[in-house]
């Protein structure tokens, strides 16, 4: 029977081609025993030895059958097959033929480039695979489709395969060689009597071994076998004409053979011997004693064979027996005939319920027909010879003749290139019929690939899936899987590839497979499967995929692959308890037989689950970090940074200056023997405790640059290593650390470590970060902030320094002093100096250091040292080193308003002696962490004294923001020391403080007059007392700073703004601490100079005593005080207007207020009496110009009183603008003043 | 309207992801093959459905695929988040209402604006309304 190639991908020609090549004419051959061992020689039996020149191209022989035209075949295959394999095995055989030669199929490279988990890898392989069409994606599929074909040939159902012709080969060596061929003649006919029939072509072979006879001797014997058969029946060929002269070397004949010889069965059949080629040396090379020569013959032989003899005995076959089944079965007549009377002819023999057709009867002559046009390549004569015969196997009920009629007709149709839809039709017939039948499902199998062929062929891949699947009968596990897989394969050749059927399918496969024990097909089928999954995340999928793999991979012994998958199965998080426990058992069991303890050989664990993207490195470069540190923001150390670093050290680094061709900014700084510390998370994600042991940093080290990093040994960096347990669940940071011994360069690669004592795990590093655009040799492809490299640059030793914190108060009340010590202690193996202390807010006030001498048990010579501070910064002197060793100690004094859980942060700067280029400075960073309670809170405003310029009262509110302590306010100072205080009324309670109770709030007034001498402030504050009730001890370099600390808080001054800095001392008894405690709040008042600019005030004597009879005008010398309160200086007019000048006859009417309104508060009387009561004299029109803010302008003036009495004096008023702008004026009035006047008897 | 279905399995699908899982009714053979098979199922008639969108406007996809006696409904919403039911009996008009219904529950999930198409839904709230209404519809 026609035996398609299986290629799943190909044209309709490839198909066609296909066909023609495996549905030939076939050839029995008989040979002779010495013919036999002649072609031993070469490891061959004569079959085998014929098949690869079998394909005849370019024949170009004329053919007429029963048309009157000719036409011409070009290629022609014939097949050859011994006469005593001739049959057809068993089902049973076949199945296990093909078992076999499936399990023995090697897949290992097949599936080379995809890995497990990868589905771009998989696309990647399987477009490659679609794009060179011409090649099989599964060779195994390829030779099982031949193989499946090769256990269906020599049917009972079916004459394609019965042989056309007979070739008798005898040996040139036998003296008579006439009636050896007529004896072999004779023991064939006898021998194979089911497949001899007297119409058989006979043709006779001489075969001569050159290595045993003389050429000449046989030509002749076949010029006697010519005159005894016929001159065009008898040919020659030469064997073994190959002389295996070492020395020549001649080059090996290639191999032509081995493709063509069929594994052998066990019970023989199937064309196929037994045993492979009988007695051949099978220790020599195929073919190898073949020269060309011989293979010439051969060719000639054939080709000769073919056209001279083969084809025109077929052509005349075909005409003989359609000229028989044209007189019987057609025309008119005989359709009616052969209707009527067709039931009554007896079907003698019955084969399996089913009526057999002997070769005598007119249905096997019909079938022969069909086959032998369809050899012939008359496609037209063989249908409808296929055509007429089904009707008749179809009213018989002949159900498995029926099917092979029309597989062939379907067949038929393809090779004409007619309608596709018929060609399924009939092919679809085909399988309805092979399933009546019933008994055969190989038969149902074959007619379902064929169309799954014809449809894939004509691009329909997805009907070709139903026709595969629909092939999945019985319980062939094998077959089933093969089937499942082609149509996975299907889904892929679509339009739109279906990847995941192709997945699903594919697994069926796997499974399958493995149910027939093909493990080997199985793992590629899962691995495929898997890489499809990859990314997907179908938890139970991934899973059983996994642990099928797994499975698989054990039984063919691929440990490595069965631990990788075992690997994966260590995250099963929805497996309950107990099935986690036993992946892990069964992982550490594999585990320890495929890494044998062995610590190169680590595994990509995934348990304990590693954060690799996020990682936190402790290190020290030039800024240095103490416990606690690192926990603050960035911004917080960049500002402390900008005041502590010294700005001269800094040229040059600015990103103006610097030079950025050297720029390396994946690169850490740290110094030799320097510990650095790697924060990583590990995660059980298992319900199993696990221990994990041996955990240290993978570290790569380089003596000199970052393209020569190499593995590191213990002298140049050491790593520690830890251990922990993780309980279910358990997440744990765990702080990693290595430090190096010499310069160079580090990089961190990742962790390692040993899962429950058994297997060895490492995962790399791969930190999250925008890509970088220009990437060198060596250098990351992402970048990093600092605290995310993991590559270093070790400089030689730097010094480094510890500061400790000792009596740091754990809480304390905003506004209170509190008092500890500093001890910075250089740890370091090299000296330093020029150190600079800042803090956040000034909060921390350093006092004198004293350098601690440990040798010298007495405190004897010490040195002390005062550092000196501008803003903030304290400073050391440059000229003190603090050498390797040495410790040096300061009192530190707290003070912040600040409420809540405060961070004060310090940084310490120092410089190394000897400087590096890289490192010329490092700054220490700490932080100390305080609670403070809410204290008092002042507000309030500054008012000017209408009394005089000279006073301001301070309108104090204090508020007490504790819910818990109640506040006594003692003492309040102003730190200035220009103003004396006087708090207007008395305090709260006898001794004169004033009590603020939880959120309450009081206010008093405090005039405050201006002084000549200034105080120091220094005594106020000496008054406070510590914790300890010590006295503070105040340190003259710590005084100032303090101050500023004080006043820090509260509102900055406006520039040439007035301000008075109050400060309040208060005490109270803790009900948190249950101690004393005492601190200061300060304020700036500030003058409010936008509401009011311009102040004036005048003084005069309230009363004043004249003798009006001695001197008639009583004159009163007054001062008019203007101050600018505003921001800008001002210039203006000073108008006394007299009150003769401006007097009116009309007066007594309504009052005019610019002009007159002076005279409108002087008494009625006067007015009646119409004399002045009083008037302006001297200068009465002042200017001046460019008065400066806070300024005070005093001004002489002097009133005239004519009588005795009581004066209100306010016809006064100022016009004035600001310097710099000229339009708008404003006016002031002056305020009303009494005078009286007292005569005086 | 026939409601003797023994396996009902819904998932939620964004992307390539399963957001969300539900085993209303594990099926008669309470195996441990079931879930994996069940997972491959639905997971296979994701090719179907991305083929079903593009054939119809509604967001209803009907029956998209079949193992054996295992069917697939669909259900793609206009994010193209698709919802799936694994049933053995047929429901049609039940499955309608019940994916409908759903739509609206996760709509309300997608308003969080930190909820991608691929963040798994752990609501437990939304867990106890699709058995509600699996309850309603379903069984």
């Amino acid at each position: 029977m026609t035996v398609l190639s299986a290629r799943a991908h190909r044209t309709l020609q490839d198909l066609q081609e296909d066909v023609a090549e495996r549905s030939g004419p076939c050839c029995l051959v008989s040979c002779s025993p010495e013919v036999e061992s002649y072609c031993a020689k070469s490891g061959l039996s004569l079959v085998h030895l014929l098949r690869p020149f079998c394909q005849l191209r370019n024949v170009n022989a004329p053919v007429r059958t029963v048309g009157d035209s000719a036409y011409r075949i070009q290629d022609l295959t014939i097949r050859v097959y011994d006469g005593r394999t001739m049959y057809q095995p068993t089902v049973q055989q076949g199945d296990e033929h093909l078992s076999q030669v499936m399990s023995n199929f090697e897949v290992q490279n097949e599936i080379e480039g995809v890995e497990a988990g990868s589905e771009e890898s998989l696309r990647k392989y399987l477009s490659d695979k679609v794009e060179r069409a011409t090649e099989m994606k599964v060779p195994w599929w390829k030779k099982f489709r031949h193989e499946y074909d090769r256990m269906l040939l020599f049917g009972s159902h079916e004459t394609i395969d019965l042989p056309v012709a007979v070739v008798i080969a005898v040996n040139s060596s036998d003296p008579d060689v006439v009636s050896k061929t007529k004896a072999l003649l004779e023991r064939t006919r006898q021998e194979h009597g089911e497949l001899w029939n007297p119409n058989l072509l006979k043709h006779f072979l001489l075969v001569h071994d050159c290595q045993n006879g003389d050429i000449e001797m046989a030509k002749r014997q076949l010029e006697g076998m010519k005159l005894a058969f016929g001159k065009n029946e008898c040919h020659m060929i030469q064997l073994n004409s190959k002389v295996s002269d070492l020395l020549n070397g001649t080059p090996p004949t290639p191999d032509m053979w081995s493709a063509c010889i069929g594994q052998s069965l066990p019970g023989g059949g199937a064309g196929e011997f037994k045993v492979p080629t009988s007695g051949a040396d099978t220790s020599a090379a195929l073919g190898s004693t073949l020269s060309d020569s011989d293979i010439n013959s051969i060719i000639s032989f054939l080709k000769e064979f073919v056209v001279k003899r083969l084809i025109p005995h077929l052509e005349n076959r075909i005409r003989y027996f359609n000229h028989h089944i044209s007189s019987t079965r057609k025309g008119i007549r005989n359709q009616f005939k052969n209707y009527w009377f067709r039931k009554e002819k007896d079907n003698s023999q019955v084969v399996n319920g089913e009526p057999a057709y002997s070769s005598q009867s007119i249905e096997f002559q019909i079938r022969h027909l069909g086959d032998l046009s369809f050899m012939m390549k008359d496609y037209n004569l063989a249908l409808s010879s296929y055509r007429l015969i089904s009707n008749d196997f179809k009213s018989d009920k002949a159900w498995k003749n029926y099917g092979g009629a029309m597989e062939m007709a379907g067949l038929c149709i393809v090779m004409m290139r007619g309608s596709q839809r018929e060609a399924e039709v009939c092919l679809d017939s085909a399988f309805s019929a092979y399933q009546r039948h019933g008994k055969d499902w190989k038969l149902t199998v074959r007619s379902l690939l064929i169309l799954s062929e014809v449809l894939v062929a004509s691009d329909r891949p997805r009907e070709a899936i139903g026709a595969l699947k629909a092939a999945i009968i019985d319980n062939n596990h094998l077959r089933a899987a093969l089937l499942l897989e082609q149509a996975a394969y299907l889904y892929i050749l679509s339009s739109k590839p279906l990847y995941r059927k192709f997945a699903f399918h594919m697994a069926l496969a796997g499974r399958h497979y493995s149910t027939c024990g093909n493990h080997n097909l199985s793992a590629q089928a899962y691995t495929l499967v898997l890489a499809v999954h990859s990314k997907h995340q179908w938890p139970f999928i991934d899973e059983h995929m996994h642990l099928s793999l797994g499975k698989e991979s054990k039984q063919i012994d691929n440990t490595q692959l069965a631990l990788q998958c075992w690997m994966r199965l260590l995250v099963a998080i929805y497996q309950p308890s107990n099935v986690q426990q036993k992946y892990l058992e069964d992982f550490l069991k594999l585990a320890e037989t495929v890494q044998a303890g062995e610590k190169s050989n680590v595994l990509p664990l995934l348990l304990p689950n590693i954060d690799v993207e996020n990682v936190y490195v402790h290190f020290d470069d030039f800024r240095c970090f103490a416990a606690g540190a690192y926990a603050q923001s960035e911004q917080v150390w960049a500002r402390l940074d900008e005041r502590v670093i010294p700005p001269a050290i800094l040229s040059g680094q600015n990103w103006l200056e610097a030079d950025l061709s050297n720029s390396k900014d994946y690169l850490n700084l740290c110094g030799a023997q320097e510990e650095i510390g790697v924060d990583v998370e590990f995660a059980n994600v298992l319900q199993v405790t696990i221990k994990v042991q041996d955990v240290h940093l993978d570290c790569f080290y380089s003596p000199d640059d970052i393209s020569s990093f190499r593995s590191c040994t213990d002298e140049e960096v050491e790593v520690k290593h830890e251990k922990f347990t993780l309980l279910p669940q358990e997440k744990t940071l765990i702080r990693l650390k290595v430090s190096v011994k010499k310069p160079g360069m580090l990089k961190i690669n990742g962790v390692r470590w040993l899962l429950c004592g058994i297997a060895y795990g490492a995962q790399e590093f791969d930190i999250m970060g925008p890509k970088r655009k220009k990437v060198g040799e060596g250098e990351p492809q992402r970048d990093h902030p600092p605290h995310r490299r993991l590559m270093f640059q070790v400089l030689p030793t730097i010094p480094r320094i510890e500061a400790t914190f000792t009596g740091f108060p754990e809480n304390m009340y905003a506004g209170e002093i509190c008092k500890c010590s500093l001890t910075i202690h250089n740890v370091g193996a090299a000296p330093l100096h020029a150190l600079r202390i800042v803090s956040t807010s000034n909060s921390l006030i350093f006092g004198e250091f004293t350098v601690i001498r440990e040798e010298s048990l007495l405190d004897v010579g010490s040195q002390t040292l005062s550092p000196t501070c501008s803003k903030g910064v304290h400073l050391l002197p440059e000229d003190f080193t603090l050498n390797p060793g040495m410790k040096m100690q300061c009192s530190v004094w707290i003070y912040t308003t600040e409420v809540g859980n405060i961070g004060m942060h310090s940084a310490i700067y120092f410089q190394p002696t000897h400087s590096h280029a890289k490192m010329r400075f490092r700054v220490l960073h700490c932080t100390q962490h305080v609670q403070v309670f809410p204290s008092i809170q002042l507000s309030g405003e500054m008012l000017l004294s209408e009394v005089s310029t000279k006073q301001l009262v301070l309108h104090t509110k204090i508020r007490n923001s504790n819910k818990q302590d109640t506040f006594y306010v003692k003492k309040l100072v102003e730190s200035n020391g220009t103003h004396d205080l006087n708090v207007v009324g008395a305090g709260s309670d006898d001794s004169g403080a004033h009590k603020v109770s939880p959120n309450e709030q009081t206010a008093i007034f405090i005039e405050a007059d201006e002084k000549d001498t200034v105080d120091k402030l220094g005594e106020s504050i000496q008054d406070l007392r510590l914790q300890e009730d010590s006295v503070l001890g105040l340190e003259p370099c710590v005084l100032q700073s303090l101050k500023d600390s004080l006043l820090v808080s509260t509102q900055e001054t406006p520039p040439g703004g007035m301000k008075v800095p109050l400060l309040v001392f208060w005490h109270t008894s803790s009900r948190v601490t249950s101690r004393e405690h005492s601190g200061v709040v300060g304020m700036n008042f500030l003058m409010k100079g936008q509401e009011k600019p311009m102040h004036m005030t005048v003084s005069y004597p309230q009363t004043t005593v004249h003798n009006f009879r001695g001197d008639s005008i009583c004159i009163i010398p007054c001062k008019i005080s203007i101050f600018n309160a505003s921001q800008q200086s001002i210039h203006g007019t000073l108008n006394l207007e007299n009150a003769v000048q401006d007097m009116k006859p009309s007066w007594k009417g309504l009052p005019d207020k610019s002009s007159a309104n002076g005279q409108s508060i002087v008494t009625e009387r006067n007015d009646l009496l119409g004399c002045l009561p009083y008037c302006w004299c001297g200068k009465l029109v002042h200017k001046f110009y460019d008065l400066q803010p806070l300024e005070t302008k005093e001004v002489a003036a002097t009133v005239c009183i004519f009588a005795e009495g009581c004066y209100e004096i306010d016809n006064f008023g100022l016009q004035w603008s600001f310097s710099n702008t000229n339009f708008s004026q404003y006016e002031l009035k002056g305020s009303k003043f009494c005078l009286s006047v007292r005569g005086k008897e | 309207m026939p409601r003797d279905s023994t396996t009902l399995t819904f998932v939620i699908v964004g992307g390539e992801t399963p957001i969300y899982e539900c085993e209303i009714k594990a099926g008669a053979k309470k195996e441990e093959t079931v879930n994996y098979l069940h997972e491959f199922v639905l997971h296979a008639s994701l090719d179907n459905v991305d083929e079903a969108i593009w054939t119809t406007q509604s967001c209803y996809l009907k029956q998209v695929d079949r193992y054996y006696d295992l069917t697939v409904s669909a259900y793609a919403t206009s994010s193209l988040v698709k919802f799936l039911l694994l049933h053995d009996s047929k429901n049609d008009d039940g499955i309608r209402s019940f994916f409908h219904d759903i739509h609206e529950y996760f709509i309300k999930i997608m308003l969080n604006p930190f909820h991608t198409q691929t963040t798994k839904i752990t609501s437990k709230h939304f867990d106890e309304k699709v058995k509600l209404l699996a309850q309603k519809y379903l069984l």
